[in-house]
């Protein structure tokens, strides 16, 4: 399969697009500037694309999945605000409809446990995108991660629609395992779910939703 | 006699004893202290003298602890040590509510610009990350501090490929390409201890993009420990590369050559703190450093001033081309900056030969080291920031800047400082007493008595019992990439997207009065002060 990632060069994208290679997919980083290519290529993308809105048509073609790490908007060199952040999800979303894309695993920018007991506007702002893509007609997977850290990943996590506990959080290597595994995993299709450090094996994890 | 009474006696002699003993202790040295003759302030006011001679011995402590401010003390202030500790540690340069520095006194200062570089147009390379570990304060009273450490992924933050900084590109069968533009500087396996040592090569290892200077006491098994690169140094004494009767030797030096891990090669000319050969104290001297260095075990080692193999420059040149023949590595010479005119003589020789050496280490007059005179290491060479701008022009007035790399040294041990060297033409920096300070050093500075009581600077087995190499490297690393990324943080303020862009337009003097001044200012009073010495002479 072939994939597609939004917003590759922030600091989870870096690993997602490693743990693609790892798995023996073929991936297309999005990045928001030049600069940005050299790395990415180091990291295993076999495509770096420097984003651009007359773009977009074209993006898709030819890949069958995508990643979209929310948060980092593909705009986001440009310094926009988050409502021109939901814009862009949604244009990305219409045509990824368009062009058959089987599979839309997107990071939530809402952490897990966030929402609960907490009814701010704020909230309620960065859930937007996630609901979109509820709403669409694609094949999506929304991931709400808790904190996330720069700890080394060691492959064990805890997934769940809402998991119980007051401090969750994760480190960036084993979120990138995560959002690469719901590609095929199918207990993650038409999902949103939260996920945390754990002790149980990523596939597991994700199969058992 | 009752119960009562014994008592009584009892409680009489014990006051007795108590009054008497310190009594008679005190008339002892009272006239212990009268009757001998070394001491004068005894003789004349026996006993209570003495508190003078115990304050003045705990001073330097009480000082370092409790009276000197955070911006006092020397050769390093509290601040610059506890900038370097934190860095290593915890991998953090945040402060609160602004700078300590003195900002009436003179000083250079970095120019920013309006529109600084985005975090994502800098130049930089972060594909592989590191797996180091940091500490984390979990809470902290006024006599505990809890903190753990953990495994962190860190940001490498080196330079992309085609910034990279290359040690002999056109001269060399194996040039030395270089991702980072700190590294460690010439420090001895026998100066410092081996657990040191093997904490700074594990650390630099895994920091990676960044060297290992074997300082002149020979390459050991413990510099190799960690697999850095390193950059042996060949001093006057030819530790590590000499036949036992003394002389220089092609085998020895064809066998480091074709080590992996050695990238090239630093004649010793001289040293900040020293521009005399080097100096061991007998009681560092084991079996085992003996064994690498090819020296007698236990006796004192005073390497001599110059090298026997060359006298003038172009003898230095040739005895470089052959060295660079036979290794097929880079060969750069250290020095230290005084007269100009000899400066002047070697560089205009590189330009008419097309000879010389790959890189030049230019060592600031206030370089640290182990062991020296007190009138060597205050007075003789000049400081780094006098001397690296005119080196560095010297070689652009000769049309050679291409042809050889700057490195400097000198107490740049933050990366302001280190810019500040990259601004002034170094295109790399060396660091020594920033990474003992990574390892323990406290700044004991008793480097030269076997006797380092955080156990950097001894080859002493139980002092050494305190340095950790498995938790020290770790901060040698986090010391490292935190150099690295205060780099791009202030090349990013001057509107650069490399630290390798650095020039002397984006550094300015200021002095006592508020005035500023460029560095050229700098190059155009040491020529001032050349020719004037010409004229005299004449």
């Amino acid at each position: 399969m072939k994939v597609i990632v939004f917003g590759a060069h922030g600091s989870v994208g870096e690993h997602v697009v490693s743990r693609l290679l790892k798995n023996g997919y073929k991936s297309c980083a999005v990045v928001g500037n030049e600069n940005q290519i050299g790395l990415l290529k180091k990291r295993g993308a076999a495509e770096v694309v420097v984003y651009e809105e007359r773009l977009l048509p074209t993006l898709f073609e030819g890949y069958e999945a995508a990643i979209y790490l929310t948060g980092i908007s593909p705009k986001g060199s440009s310094g926009r605000t988050v409502m021109v952040d939901h814009q862009s999800v949604i244009e990305t979303v219409k045509e990824a409809e368009r062009q058959g894309v089987k599979r839309f695993v997107m990071l939530s920018a809402v952490t897990a446990n966030e929402s609960i007991g907490d009814e701010s506007r704020e909230i309620a702002a960065k859930e937007m995108p996630d609901e979109l893509l509820r709403q669409s007609k694609l094949t999506y997977t929304v991931v709400q991660p808790g904190a996330l850290t720069d700890k080394p990943g060691n492959g064990k996590v805890s997934a769940a629609v809402t998991l119980e506990s007051a401090e969750l959080e994760i480190p960036r290597e084993d979120l990138a395992e995560v959002l690469v595994q719901s590609l095929e995993i199918e207990a993650t299709f038409n999902k949103t779910f939260e996920v945390a450090d754990g002790d149980t094996t990523v596939s597991k994890a994700l199969a058992s939703l | 006699m009752g119960l009562t009474d014994y008592l009584v006696i009892g409680l009489f002699i014990f006051i007795t004893l108590i009054i008497l003993v310190p009594v008679l202790l005190f008339i002892y040295l009272y006239f212990k202290d009268d009757r001998q003759k070394q001491h004068s302030i005894l003789r004349n006011f026996p006993v209570i003298g003495k508190v003078r001679y115990f304050t003045e011995h705990i001073g330097p402590e009480l000082r370092q602890y409790l009276f000197n401010a955070d911006n006092e003390g020397k050769p390093f202030s509290r601040k610059e040590y506890q900038d370097v500790v934190k860095a290593g540690k915890y991998k953090e340069r945040l402060i609160g509510f602004g700078s300590l520095r003195d900002f009436d006194a003179e000083g250079f200062y970095i120019r920013n610009t309006l529109f600084p570089k985005l975090t994502d147009e800098m130049k930089v390379d972060n594909a592989d990350k590191i797996k180091t570990r940091v500490y984390k304060i979990d809470g902290e009273g006024l006599f505990t501090r809890k903190e753990h450490s953990e495994e962190k992924l860190v940001d490498p933050y080196l330079l992309q490929d085609d910034d990279a900084v290359v040690l002999g590109e056109h001269s060399c069968r194996y040039p030395f390409r270089v991702k980072g533009q700190v590294g460690q500087s010439a420090m001895s396996y026998g100066a410092l201890g081996e657990r040191a040592i093997q904490a700074l090569s594990k650390g630099l290892g895994l920091a990676g993009g960044t060297w290992m200077n074997s300082g002149e006491g020979g390459l050991s098994n413990h510099h190799l420990v960690g697999n850095p690169d390193i950059i042996m140094q060949i001093g006057p004494d030819l530790f590590g590369v000499r036949k036992p009767s003394g002389e220089f030797s092609w085998e020895e030096f064809k066998k480091k050559s074709e080590m992996p891990q050695v990238k090239a090669f630093e004649i010793k000319l001289a040293q900040g703190a020293k521009t005399r050969g080097g100096h061991v104290e007998g009681e560092k001297v084991t079996e085992e450093i003996a064994r690498i260095r090819l020296v007698e075990v236990g006796k004192t080692i005073n390497s001599p001033n110059r090298f026997y193999e060359f006298s003038d420059v172009p003898s230095m040149f040739e005895w470089i081309e052959e060295l660079r023949s036979v290794g097929g590595k880079p060969v750069g010479i250290k020095i230290v900056v005084g007269d100009m005119d000899a400066l002047e003589n070697m560089i205009s020789y590189m330009k008419e030969s097309g000879k010389g050496p790959d890189f030049i280490t230019v060592d600031g007059g206030e370089g640290g080291t182990g062991a020296t005179y007190q009138e060597l290491a205050d007075t003789v060479g000049l400081p780094i920031h006098s001397a690296l701008p005119v080196v560095d022009e010297m070689l652009r007035q000769y049309g050679i800047r291409d042809r050889v790399k700057l490195i400097a040294s000198g107490k740049l041990v933050t990366p302001d400082k280190v810019a500040i060297a990259l601004a002034m033409g170094a295109d790399l920096v060396n660091i020594a007493r920033g990474m003992m300070i990574s390892v323990g050093c406290i700044m004991a500075q008793v480097c030269h008595t076997n006797t380092c009581p955080a156990g950097v600077a001894t080859t002493d087995k139980k002092l050494q019992d305190g340095l950790v190499v498995d938790e020290k490297m770790y901060r040698v690393c986090n010391y490292i990439v935190s150099l690295r990324e205060g780099l791009y943080n202030l090349a990013a303020a001057a509107g650069l997207d490399s630290p390798t862009k650095f020039e002397r337009k984006h550094i300015v003097h200021k002095d006592e009065l508020g005035r500023v001044s460029p560095v050229e200012n700098l190059i155009i009073a040491a020529r001032r002060t050349q020719m004037q010495k010409e004229r005299k002479i004449d």
